[in-house]
């Protein structure tokens, strides 16, 4: 049998099982988020599986080098989760290869704690010190009055998230980070296709993360990448990502670099197999090409994605503006194009009804809610023994916590769903005036 | 990943019998860092199977939105030659790429870069020298390039295109040319150009005992930036 059929019974499969059905108010979920996918995703997923390759190879290589450029990077590396970019990220930053720059525990790292917490896991797991001050109500973002005052001398670098798309500050935190010469790790894991100043969110930092978890902007099933334009930084990364090794083959190849057995490298002997040197303490965290031709097909229809997001949040906006007297609508930082991962609001503390209230309203009526993640981090049971510092209040934080919620922006919500979704709101609204 | 992709010879320029001077079209065209290497094979590889029998080859231009690709080759032994056999205009071959730790600095904007090449080892820093002139800040390398005759000397206009005349030492080693040093480079060039070792950055890229030298050399004043590229 060729390929050629097996990949057109594929199409038909598709389009037996997946065609999709028609939308009933009060009866179809309405998620915060969903895989967009069609005939193309399944064929380039069994396309690659037919290679049997399974590890990375040439569906993979063409979404580093696509999704890169996307991104406005000269390098992008595959990982297993948008949590492991974020591991890479900090961890490639301990390295002994960035000599004095490099971070040692007990080094601060600057954040929030109004987020999900794998941006912040990386500092304790690498044991390293977060440092938290609070965030904006409205943009869900850091208080950048806040940074300079959170500064020490073991600060090193500053990670953060650009909050449910939005992106935070950029001129403003790259400036502080500058100034102090700090690492800026930019956590775009919810963050896809923003731009900031009209470049891509990812660009101003040293590195940047991606996630393609299926409620993500684009999907591989699990996935995530790291993304820099630094030559030191991706070679470092690439090794932390591959078991900590120092060669650099890709799967299924030796002696790159024509060296294998000449080096001589710690106190291992003269000429011991470059393939197992090791010069960082790694992970394994690959992907495989499986994953990644599922992300090539998506990630041509991101620019799509986007602007559907972009078009979802608008109407939703328009929508409930009229119900300001109970929520404090997000806004867009100053000089951001968000490509919003979900439309996040607070409900205003008030006599009438609370964030629990509307979400088991909108739960009963087949819209999915979510709260910020975390909320406040540092409250979590995981965070009880760890060590970190906390510089001024986190008001907003715990307001966050106690009010946000958000619902979905994402391109499966079309223009029925959107008018269900707003109606609903105005049923609720009606039953508390 | 590296990017695997055929590629079409463009032009061929003879530096002698021995070197000649490829241009290349890849089909795909992905960023690469100026001083980066490749591999190169004459299979005609499509599929993403385990890599042929290939050889490495330092990338002599830098990344171009036109996608052209320079490579400096000395015919050295069957595999070499075969290249020289096979690639005439017209021909294609298949390349991996960009691999290597020859880059140029990572953070430091402003420190000289001082590069040390013998014969072919220009190869990587007319890559450099591209990059720089790109970012306009030429003015930091001092280029030391050591080759045999007036044949042999590949990439010396675009060294004298890009390099200012001051920072461009060239020396022949076998042939008297009016002008330029009937000798090899010599430790003392180094030293006499009044590079501050603590900041500086040393590109050293020649045959063994070449970088061996000038390696042993650096180590000496504790230059804190040494980088090699042994062929």
């Amino acid at each position: 049998m060729k390929r050629e059929e097996i990949l057109e019974l594929v199409k038909q499969y598709y389009a037996e099982q997946f065609a999709q059905k028609a939308f009933e108010p009060g009866k179809t979920m309405i998620p915060f988020a969903g895989r967009i996918f069609d005939e193309d995703e399944l064929v380039t997923l069994v396309d690659a599986s037919l290679d049997f390759w399974l590890t990375t190879g040439r569906y993979a290589e063409e979404f580093e080098a696509k999704f890169a450029q996307y991104m406005q990077q000269r390098s992008c590396m595959l990982v297993n989760s948008g949590s492991s970019a974020n591991l890479i990220a900090l961890s490639t930053l301990t390295s002994p290869l960035l000599k004095s720059k490099r971070l040692k525990p007990g080094d601060e790292i600057l954040g929030v704690a109004a987020g999900f917490p794998t941006t912040v896991n990386p500092v304790i797991q690498n044991g390293l010190v977060p440092v938290f001050v609070d965030v904006e109500l409205d943009t869900f973002n850091i208080k950048v009055s806040a940074i300079e005052n959170a500064l020490s001398d073991k600060t090193k670098a500053i990670m953060l998230a650009h909050t449910l798309g939005n992106p935070f500050d950029l001129d403003a935190v790259k400036a502080i980070a500058d100034k102090h010469g700090l690492f800026l790790i930019e956590d775009c894991c919810d963050a896809v296709g923003s731009t900031y100043d009209g470049k891509m969110v990812g660009t101003f930092g040293d590195l940047a993360t991606t996630s393609f978890y299926p409620a993500h902007h684009i999907t591989m099933g699990e996935g995530g990448s790291v993304l820099t334009s630094n030559p030191l930084l991706k070679r470092i990364a690439t090794s932390m990502r591959d078991w900590g090794r120092d060669c650099y083959c890709d799967p299924g190849c030796d002696n790159t670099c024509g060296r294998r057995f000449k080096g001589q490298y710690g106190d291992l002997p003269q000429g011991y197999d470059h393939k197992y040197v090791y010069s960082h303490i790694g992970y394994n965290l690959k992907v495989t090409d499986m994953q990644a031709a599922v992300g090539v097909a998506q990630l041509k229809k991101l620019p799509l994605f986007v602007e559907m997001r972009k078009a979802n949040f608008k109407k939703l906006y328009a929508g409930l503006k009229k119900y300001e007297e109970y929520l404090i609508l997000p806004e867009a930082t100053p000089k951001s194009d968000p490509s919003w991962f979900g439309f996040p609001f607070n409900v205003r503390e008030n006599g009438k009804f609370t964030r629990t209230q509307l979400a088991e309203f909108l739960e009963s009526k087949k819209i999915l809610t979510r709260q910020l993640f975390a909320g406040n981090m540092t409250r979590q049971p995981a965070f009880k023994d760890v060590s970190y510092r906390v510089v001024g209040s986190l008001e907003n934080t715990d307001y966050i916590m106690h009010n946000t919620i958000f619902i979905g922006v994402y391109p499966g919500i079309d223009d029925e769903r959107m008018s269900y979704i707003l109606s609903v709101f105005d049923q609720f609204f009606n039953t508390i005036h | 990943m590296a990017t695997i992709s055929k590629a079409t010879v463009l032009s061929v320029e003879e530096h002698g019998p021995e070197i000649r001077e490829y241009s290349l079209q890849p089909e795909k065209n992905y960023y690469f860092e100026a001083g980066s290497f490749l591999l190169l094979t004459l299979e005609q590889k499509d599929d993403y199977t385990r890599w042929p029998d290939s050889r490495n080859f330092s990338i002599a231009s830098a990344y171009s939105e036109n996608g052209t690709i320079r490579l400096i080759i000395r015919k050295v032994g069957m595999y070499t030659e075969k290249i020289f056999q096979e690639l005439i205009p017209g021909a294609s071959c298949v390349l991996k790429y960009a691999f290597g730790d020859f880059l140029l600095p990572f953070f430091d904007k402003s420190g000289d870069i001082c590069c040390i090449a013998g014969g072919t080892g220009i190869a990587p820093i007319l890559s450099f020298a591209e990059q720089m002139q790109k970012q306009g800040q030429q003015s930091r390398l001092q280029v030391f390039y050591s080759f045999k005759n007036k044949e042999e000397q590949p990439g010396l206009d675009i060294l004298k295109a890009i390099v200012p005349e001051p920072n461009l030492h060239l020396f022949c080693t076998r042939e008297e040319i009016q002008g330029i040093p009937n000798r090899r480079i010599v430790w003392s060039d180094i030293v006499n150009s009044g590079f501050d070792f603590q900041t500086a950055h040393f590109y050293i890229c020649g045959g063994e005992e070449f970088t061996k030298y000038f390696v042993g050399n650096l180590k000496t004043v504790q230059a804190e930036n040494v980088y090699t590229d042994e062929w």
